[in-house]
């Protein structure tokens, strides 16, 4: 009896201790019974949201799918117009270069053309009031040189020649003061016809002494 | 018959201009008609040397300005083309 009382008194707080155990078992285990019903019920609208969010982004996926193809068409279209549009924007700079150079080129060489003409003429015509018409001083030089070759004339008839200075010899055959000054301006300017003026002058003047 | 009425048409229309050349040379320098007629043929000479110089002188001055006139219109040309600013992309 002893003995049992003993083992009664020895177990007593072990027995405690697993009533103790046994009833934080049985809570633990309702809790965690409460935690999967509610981790169910979670899982349930999950699942039930998860369905609908299918039902809709998959068609959304094929009309996105279908828009992206459309879409790539188009782009495929527009490449081939803007190609085409590069072809032609291309051949119009050709176009643009070629009319421009056809009207350029004639256009330069026109103006060119017309304005060395005028100048030319100008210069022609401008250059001819030096040198043309004999002035009045050198008609009275021309006179006097007349006169004295006739006065010459009537005296290689009658004597010997008298011999002319240079300037009455140029005045004689229509030259001027200036140009009797200057004997060899005119075929200084002329090396084409060396002598075409104060060669075929003194001829002449050679042979109207002979002759007159 | 037409061949000489040209000859004779053409002869009378140079013997008219001699004429009128030597009647005015003679007023101008007081020379008689024959000095005139003699120094016909060395008047033709200078007369022909003088255009002949300026005829040089005037192709030259023409053929000067024609290259500036050039030069000013490709430059004028040069000015007004478009340049390219875009940046190389």
């Amino acid at each position: 009896m002893t003995d049992a009382l003993t083992t009664v008194a020895a177990s007593a707080p072990s027995m405690a201790l697993r009533y103790a155990a046994a009833f934080f078992l049985v809570v633990v285990g309702i809790g965690l019974i409460y935690a999967l019903v509610r981790a169910g019920g979670t899982l349930k609208s999950a699942d039930k949201l998860l369905a609908d969010v299918d039902g809709e982004v998959v068609p959304l996926l094929k009309q996105a799918t279908e828009t992206l193809d459309g879409l790539n068409t188009e782009l495929d279209k527009v490449d081939v117009v803007m190609s085409s549009v590069v072809e032609v924007t291309e051949k119009v700079d050709q176009t643009t270069r070629a009319v421009e150079s056809a009207v350029t080129v004639p256009a330069r060489k026109a103006a060119a053309f017309g304005a060395g003409v005028s100048q030319a003429v100008s210069s022609f015509f401008s250059r001819g009031g030096d040198a043309g018409e004999p002035t009045d001083e050198a008609a009275g030089a021309e006179h006097a040189a007349a006169t004295d070759r006739d006065a010459a004339g009537a005296d290689a008839s009658a004597g010997p020649r008298r011999p002319e200075t240079g300037a009455s010899a140029a005045t004689a055959v229509g030259m001027s003061g200036h140009e009797a000054a200057v004997p060899h301006e005119g075929t200084a300017a002329r090396p084409a016809t060396p002598g075409a003026g104060t060669t075929a002058d003194t001829t002449d003047e050679t042979s109207e002494v002979s002759g007159g | 018959m037409r061949l000489w009425g040209t000859l004779l048409f053409g002869t009378a229309l140079a013997g008219a201009g001699l004429a009128r050349y030597v009647r005015d040379r003679s007023q101008t320098t007081g020379q008689s008609y024959l000095t005139v007629l003699r120094q016909l043929p060395s008047e033709a000479r200078r007369g022909y040397g003088e255009v002949r110089r300026r005829a040089q002188l005037a192709v030259g001055d023409g053929l000067q300005a024609a290259r500036d006139r050039d030069t000013r219109v490709d430059r004028a040309l040069t000015s007004a083309a478009p340049h390219d600013t875009a940046p190389a992309s």
